[in-house]
């Protein structure tokens, strides 16, 4: 656990001390960062290039800055390259990086809603590797990803992610880890248990309703793949 | 003629777009009225979508009633919504265009609106605008998100950001210090190494790792603003604030004219104002006076309930506390002091009160006594068989069932319960056998 958690944060330390942020941002920023920022996104296609998928994929991961959130918008690029774009997705959420993993999964778990069975299932494979993920951002999305396709695997994760009132990495606007697993939860079990929580209060009662609810029915949880909920 | 046609057709098409507005704010009837002009495309746009965006929107900044302006002039928010076919369809033209994306429940998007944040313009001729800005939805935007990103199409900024947090450890990784806090916008070159080499002697600097992401930002909403701003994030309890309203006030050069102080619910001195009807108090001499709608204290006409003691006709006022009266005594609707009548007591429910009820246990109207032998020594004594019954207390007295008849076992006095007794009615000195008739 705390291996993992050393890389990333001691390359962001030796950025910070080094006084490079500031420096960062500004070359990171090209065209595409500001055709972002100025609100005037061009077509996919124009942003992405003309090359093969692998490459457009990879213009867009280029494209993030770590220093500038705003940058992640782009991730919407990626879900506009459409399903040829998975298995890179696949190979990108399978990187250390906790950014790669956000945005990877961020069109992941848009672009596997209407995908055929097997495309699923690969990426619920995927997304249950990241279930022990140090970062809880990413255990959260990987698991809500899992329960949007038909995987119910995901419902302890977002059990326990709603004891946390921390924000849920790169939302806009900001979104507590909380929140996003109580709403996803109420929607697909379609259960109501407890409060949602707030920047300053989480409810115990929430949590122990659920967990209560999954150590009860969850065994026989049922997707049903018309309707898109458990039952 | 074909050249004419053109022209008209182009003014036509001029004056159709001039029509459309982006955002508009103007003040009337003391409110500030923020109206909103959306153009919405893309695979999540849908009338449905359409019809939620307003609604979200308008519920929520409207039922927050934000108010702005020395005189709480209160922001009311119009949002009018249509579906065009991308951003370049002439019915887009001078509006807001947002794109929605297709977003299942649980999967994610990033709302964002560009160009529009602090752009709000200064009022001409009554009316601020705000230009047209672009954004980027999705259709699984819960209503919180709506207000926030409609927040923006009025020009309020986002009001959370990023910070990292520090402290100093000690050679055993213990903290040496409090841990300190710094905006990352703060975070320069310069400022980095003033941390640095601010490390107490023996220590070094130590940054904290945010668990939810792995990384060194940690969101959260601006020092100066309400954790519970709705431009601070979204939750249960965030919602609009006053200081929006404020915002947009200040920035459009707009004011809350003073007029607007009367009613607001809030005595405003110094905007010729005596009074505010709205207000507890409401600034006068209540209630020898009281608060018109024109917010000027005018003279009351005594009367008896109006919650004042008028010395020369009243003793007492029943809307007052304390009335005025002694403790022992009410005030009635005369005014008048008056002892307290005690509760009117009727257990039985056959309208005689208990006091004076000769069977106060069992219905009997007519109080029918045929020996008449009720009197203060004759009280309740317990049932038998289902029926109440009396009974003389009073030492050295022969009779011992008394009362109504309703309630005395023996109606006639002969010593013979009724339910033995084979005759009925009075038969004074004589003598009855067992079955209550005569011996002769």
């Amino acid at each position: 656990m705390r291996k993992k958690l050393l890389p990333v944060s001691l390359m962001m330390l030796l950025a910070l001390s080094a006084g490079c942020i500031q420096q960062d941002v500004e070359e990171a920023k090209g065209d595409l960062a500001d055709w972002v920022k100025n609100g005037t996104v061009p077509p996919a296609e124009m942003v992405v290039g003309e090359g093969s998928v692998a490459e457009r994929v990879a213009n867009v991961f280029s494209s993030f800055n770590e220093n500038d959130t705003s940058s992640f918008d782009s991730a919407e690029l990626l879900v506009g390259i459409g399903e040829e774009a998975i298995p890179y997705l696949l190979a990108k959420a399978d990187e250390n990086s906790t950014y790669s993993k956000w945005a990877a999964i961020y069109a992941l778990s848009r672009l596997g809603y209407d995908a055929d069975d097997e495309t699923k299932g690969a990426i619920i494979k995927g997304m249950r590797e990241e279930f022990g993920n140090s970062a809880e951002s990413i255990r959260i999305m990987a698991a809500g990803t899992c329960i949007v396709l038909g995987d119910k695997s995901g419902f302890p994760i977002l059990i326990e992610g709603l004891k946390t009132n921390e924000m849920l990495l790169l939302t806009e606007p900001p979104q507590l880890v909380c929140q996003y697993s109580y709403d996803t939860l109420s929607h697909y079990a379609q259960q109501a248990h407890g409060q949602k929580c707030d920047w300053n209060k989480t409810d115990s009662a929430a949590y122990g309703g659920w967990k209560m609810w999954w150590d009860n029915e969850g065994e026989s949880l049922e997707w049903d793949a018309e309707g898109r909920l458990y039952s | 003629m074909t050249r004419r046609l053109h022209i008209i057709l182009l003014s036509l098409i001029l004056l159709a777009g001039m029509g459309l507005t982006k955002t508009t704010v103007v003040v009337e009837e003391c409110r500030i009225k923020v109206a909103v002009d959306i153009a919405i495309t893309g695979p999540g746009a849908d009338q449905g979508m359409a019809d939620r965006i307003k609604q979200d929107a308008e519920s929520k900044w409207n039922n927050a009633q934000i108010t702005g302006g020395e005189c709480d002039c209160q922001l009311e928010l119009a949002v009018n919504v249509d579906v065009v076919n991308g951003c370049n369809d002439p019915a887009a033209k001078g509006r807001h265009c947002i794109t929605v994306k297709s977003v299942p429940v649980g999967s994610f998007h990033r709302s964002t609106v560009t160009g529009t944040a602090g752009a709000i313009g200064a009022a001409a001729g009554g009316t601020s605008t705000i230009q047209s800005g672009t954004g980027d939805w999705g259709s699984n935007d819960a209503a919180d998100v709506i207000a926030h990103e409609v927040g923006h199409l009025f020009g309020l900024e986002d009001e959370y950001e990023d910070h990292y947090h520090y402290y100093y450890a000690n050679p055993d990784g213990s903290n040496a210090t409090a841990v300190k806090s710094i905006r990352k916008d703060d975070y320069t070159a310069q400022k980095a190494q003033e941390i640095k080499n601010a490390a107490p002697a023996g220590t070094t600097l130590k940054f904290i790792v945010n668990p939810s992401t792995n990384s060194l930002e940690w969101s959260r909403p601006k020092p100066n603003a309400n954790p519970n701003s709705i431009m601070a994030g979204i939750g249960p309890s965030s919602a609009p604030q006053n200081s929006h309203a404020q915002y947009v006030l200040d920035s459009s050069g707009l004011v809350c004219p003073p007029e607007c102080c009367c009613g607001n619910g809030r005595h405003d001195k110094g905007v010729n104002e005596q009074c505010d009807p709205k207000a507890k108090p409401s600034g006068c001499n209540e209630p020898m006076e009281q608060c018109s709608i024109n917010c000027i204290c005018v003279q009351t006409t005594p009367r008896c309930g109006d919650g004042w003691i008028y010395m020369v006709t009243e003793e007492c006022d029943p809307a007052k506390s304390p009335t005025g009266c002694p403790n022992d005594e009410v005030c009635n609707d005369e005014c008048e002091c008056v002892r307290e009548t005690p509760a009117f007591s009727d257990i039985d429910g056959d309208g005689i009160p208990d006091d004076i009820d000769n069977c106060m246990f069992a219905y009997n109207p007519d109080q029918a006594d045929a020996d008449g032998d009720t009197d203060m020594y004759c009280l309740p004594a317990g049932y038998y068989g289902g029926e109440p019954y009396y009974m003389r207390f009073y030492e050295g007295e022969d009779e011992v069932f008394c009362g109504g008849d309703a309630c005395d076992l023996d109606d006639d006095n002969d010593g013979v319960l009724d339910e033995y007794d084979l005759c009925h009615g009075p038969v004074g000195m004589k003598e009855v056998d067992e079955s209550g008739c005569p011996l002769e």
